[in-house]
């Protein structure tokens, strides 16, 4: 008995749903008859109306919603686009609203009974039904209906909002405002994260440039150009998806990996072909290895050895003319063109019996091969000019945004000792690397900073040291003095500073100097207020100029940026 | 062709003004019966003695037109002194044949006035009349003259010497309407209009053809299928046995309206309609005419009668509970 019952309740329940689903559905109804259709449109257009307003007014409060919850979230997690998320929040959801309220909009059946609740009693409803019909009774009550509708005040639907709605929006409104007005301990990080991406935007500009030129160099061959572009599109695109120094740094050094990856296989590309070449003749075996060593000590004496040979032989002319083929092919078969247009200037000169002209521009040719790649480390050089621009920015900003928390000035000064080895060959070519450890008194870390000259044939490495700052330095101090700018100290990074490669760019004159140096020792974050360490990088800036060959020009450019920085 | 509805309404309006110079106050009961009149239903009246129901009828018969009986119910009426009986009767030959007496039923208004009085059995005489309006004596089935209407009046039930009436009895009527007792005011103009010189007496408004073409028009009155839906649900509503009925229903009904009872509603709403000079039934009609119609076929359970529920405090929750 009781199975049955549920069953009628259920068949009950379903030829409910059936038979409202009938009318609910129909959203749009072809009218039969042009007078009911006439009657039936502006209560139909007004009831639209007054349900879009409804969804438009729940998609703001639901905007609104959305906008605090992203507020009260931005306590927790920096939100670097808050604003553009609520913005697009508030539309999003308005545009849902209006979309949702399209699609559910009031069917013919509900508008009916909307109206008639009015005070029409059914008729409209009834008439709707009875559209297609045409009898008598059918008539009589589609005209009492279409009467009925005329008479109807289309205002008395009123568009009005429900009161609800007003409250919830004035407190969603309220709770917005009070939340944006608390202090959000989030918004410096945030603020920090964009002025570091402008940063970051500047100097890849400036990259981009620097790059540019690197890219016209004309001993850059095709595919090496093409893999460089690469290079810099991939790290642009890295950067751009960057907000954390560090983040940036780590991808700049890992450019700066790859860069140097690429140089020493162009280099080893270019020693490689000519080497091979030289190693089939006996009398030239001994270059072949100084050659493939890159020991230019050694190609020196080696010319000179292969120049007697040449000179002094019984059979000079034979050895010239095997010498002049193995020249041919090579110049033949090796990618770069300074390399190939001296290694075929060579090999004439030997066809005409110019040796000690046709060994000199075998030795430039072999200098170029050795430096093969110098290109690459005018592209590191920017990097690395970009790597201290934003690093440099980044202690800048951090002190910006929250200079309370920065130390407080140390006393005292130490003493920085660089230690390094150098060593250099002049060969009409230049190459600069460099990096030297230093040790304070007080234990700090040294840097080390090369730089290569450029044009001058000569390479220049500075050794940078760190005086410790074997003061007193107070954390917090409220009566620390706090003016100080931040600088960024590579050998204070947690990792123990980097070492710093600079080369410079062959002209095939001057000297080559070559300095490799260890890293700082440093620990703490990298940032230090500058003056703390400017007086020490300047006397080691000033030593190393004394030490090294300088053009008088770049050592005025030096001096002139310390005394900007007093 | 049907009539129209202004037609309609003024010829109603005619006949309720006819009947309000004898009848005062009862403005309901009298919408009602013409209601039930119109729609071809039968009419239970449940007052105490002295409220006019009689001359309701009497006055609806002479305003009507119609030709009128009253049977008076009491415990000693038989079945045949209602629909009648085969009399022996001598020809003019002077051989003796049967002839058929007909009871008062045969009339186009009969009152049945206390019909809780008599027995069950005379009661259930009236069964195939209210309900074919035919009757059928020694196998000879008669038609009843049209329009054909009962109206009963009963005593309330728990005065004495009555017998409750069958559910199958009660089912056949369309309406059981409750007298209540007049106003002070109405209680005036019943003095003054029956025990003064001058009384207003209710004159012809129509008549047995008017009635059926009443009768023919509102039978044609649309209604809307989620209106009718609304009627069949609240039928559905009064039974405790369905799981979807509500919990009023379960809890105070002991069993519900037959469909006799959503005929009622929807035949009584149309004619509403067309008095209230519409075309089309509303949900207003179906809830207006739901009392009338349901009061008399929804029993309650003894819960029900021990909290004091009236039918009509159960039809009312019911309604509440419908959704429309």
């Amino acid at each position: 008995m009781k199975t049955i019952d549920r069953i009628s309740g259920r068949s009950l329940r379903k030829r409910k749903f059936e038979f409202r689903q009938q009318y609910l559905e129909k959203k749009h109804i072809k009218w039969k008859h042009a007078e009911w259709k006439h009657a039936f449109a502006p209560v139909q257009r007004r009831v639209l109306l007054k349900h879009m307003l409804k969804c438009l007014s729940l998609g703001i409060l639901s905007s609104l919603a959305a906008a605090l919850v992203l507020s009260a979230l931005s306590f927790l997690f920096p939100f670097e686009y808050l604003i553009h998320a609520c913005l697009s929040a508030v539309l999003c959801a308005i545009v849902i609203g209006l979309v949702a309220g399209w699609y559910k909009r009031p069917s013919v059946y509900e508008t009916a009974r909307i109206v008639d609740r009015l005070g029409l009693q059914e008729k409209v409803l009834t008439a709707c039904e009875l559209d297609e019909r045409d009898d008598i009774m059918a008539e009589l009550q589609r005209k009492d209906a279409i009467e009925s509708l005329s008479a109807l005040d289309v205002k008395r639907i009123p568009l009005r909002l429900p009161k609800s709605h007003g409250i919830a929006f004035m407190l969603l409104l309220l709770s917005l405002v009070i939340v944006n007005l608390i202090p959000n301990p989030m918004g410096r990080i945030v603020r920090e994260r964009k002025a570091l991406r402008a940063e970051i935007h500047q100097q890849l500009e400036e990259l981009e440039k620097a790059w540019e030129k690197v890219l016209e160099q004309e001993s850059l061959a095709h595919e090496q150009r093409q893999q460089l572009a690469l290079l810099m599109k991939e790290l642009a695109e890295r950067l751009k998806q960057t907000g954390e120094y560090k983040e940036a740094l780590k991808e700049i050094s890992k450019a700066e990996e790859e860069l140097t990856a690429l140089a020493d296989k162009v280099r080893e590309e270019s020693i490689g072909q000519l080497a091979e070449r030289l190693g089939t003749l006996e009398e030239t075996g001994a270059l072949a290895r100084a050659l493939h060593d890159r020991n230019m000590a050694d190609l020196d004496d080696e010319l000179n050895n292969l120049k007697e040979q040449l000179e002094n032989a019984a059979d000079n002319k034979e050895l010239a003319e095997r010498l002049k083929d193995i020249l041919e092919k090579a110049a033949e078969s090796t990618p770069d063109g300074e390399i190939k247009d001296k290694l075929a200037a060579a090999s004439g000169s030997l066809g005409n019996g110019r040796v000690s002209e046709a060994l000199g521009q075998l030795g430039q040719a072999m200098s170029q091969a050795v430096n093969a790649g110098s290109a690459m480390g005018d592209a590191r050089y920017a990097l690395q000019q970009m790597r201290s621009g934003i690093a440099q920015a980044a202690g800048e900003i951090q002190y910006a945004h929250n200079p309370s928390s920065q130390s407080g000035s140390g006393e005292g000064r130490g003493n920085g000792e660089g230690q390094g080895a150098g060593q250099g060959q002049g060969q009409g070519s230049g190459s600069g690397q460099g990096a030297a450890a230093g040790r304070g008194d007080s234990g700090q870390a040294g840097s080390g900073v090369g730089s290569g000259t450029a044009g001058e044939g000569s390479g220049q490495s500075s050794a940078g040291t760190s005086g410790g700052r074997n003061g007193s330095s107070q954390m917090g101090d409220e009566n620390a003095e706090t003016v100080y700018e931040q600088i960024y100290a590579p050998e204070r990074l947690g990792d123990g500073g980097e070492a710093t490669h600079v080369s410079g760019r062959p002209t095939g004159e001057g000297q080559v100097i070559s300095e490799t140096g260890g890293k700082g020792i440093g620990d703490l974050s990298g940032y230090i207020p500058y003056k703390e360490v400017y007086q020490e990088y300047r006397n080691e800036a000033m030593r190393s100029m004394d030490r090294r060959t300088l053009p008088p020009a770049i050592q005025e450019i030096v001096r002139k940026y310390f005394e900007t920085l007093e | 062709m049907a009539m129209d509805v202004k037609d309609f309404s003024k010829t109603v309006a005619r006949i309720q003004e006819e009947i309000g110079k004898e009848i005062i106050g009862l403005k309901d009961i009298i919408d009602h019966v013409l209601t039930a009149l119109i729609a071809g239903g039968n009419v239970l009246l449940e007052g105490v003695p002295g409220l006019g129901k009689t001359r309701l009828v009497k006055t609806l018969a002479r305003v009507l037109d119609l030709d009128f009986n009253r049977i008076q119910f009491t415990p000693d009426l038989m079945p045949s002194d209602i629909i009648g009986t085969n009399i022996l009767v001598k020809d003019e030959k002077g051989s003796s044949t049967f002839r058929f007496q007909a009871g008062p039923v045969f009339s186009n208004l009969v009152l049945a006035d206390e019909i809780n009085r008599a027995t069950p059995k005379t009661q259930s005489a009236l069964l195939e009349a209210m309900q074919e309006h035919t009757v059928t004596v020694a196998g000879v089935t008669s038609n009843l003259p049209q329009p054909y209407f009962v109206l009963a009046t009963q005593n309330p039930l728990e005065q004495e010497g009555t017998y409750p009436l069958p559910e199958a009895q009660l089912d056949r009527f369309m309406f059981k309407l409750l007298l209540n007792l007049p106003s002070l005011e109405e209680l005036h103009q019943i003095v003054d209009l029956t025990t003064g010189g001058e009384q207003q007496r209710a004159e012809k408004a129509a008549d047995a053809s008017v009635i059926l073409e009443l009768r023919q028009t509102a039978m044609q009155v649309p209604i809307a299928k989620p209106v009718q839906d609304y009627a069949l649900r609240l039928i559905m509503n009064t039974h405790p046995q369905l799981e979807s009925s509500p919990e009023v229903t379960k809890r105070l009904v002991r069993y519900g309206s037959s469909p006799r009872g959503a005929q009622a509603i929807i035949q009584a709403s149309r004619v509403r309609a067309l008095m209230a000079g519409r075309y089309n039934v509303s949900f207003e009609d179906i809830r207006n005419t739901a009392f009338p119609a349901l009061r008399h076929r929804v029993f309650l359970n003894y819960q029900a009668l021990s909290e004091g529920k009236s039918p009509d405090d159960v039809i009312r929750e019911i309604i509440e509970a419908t959704e429309e």
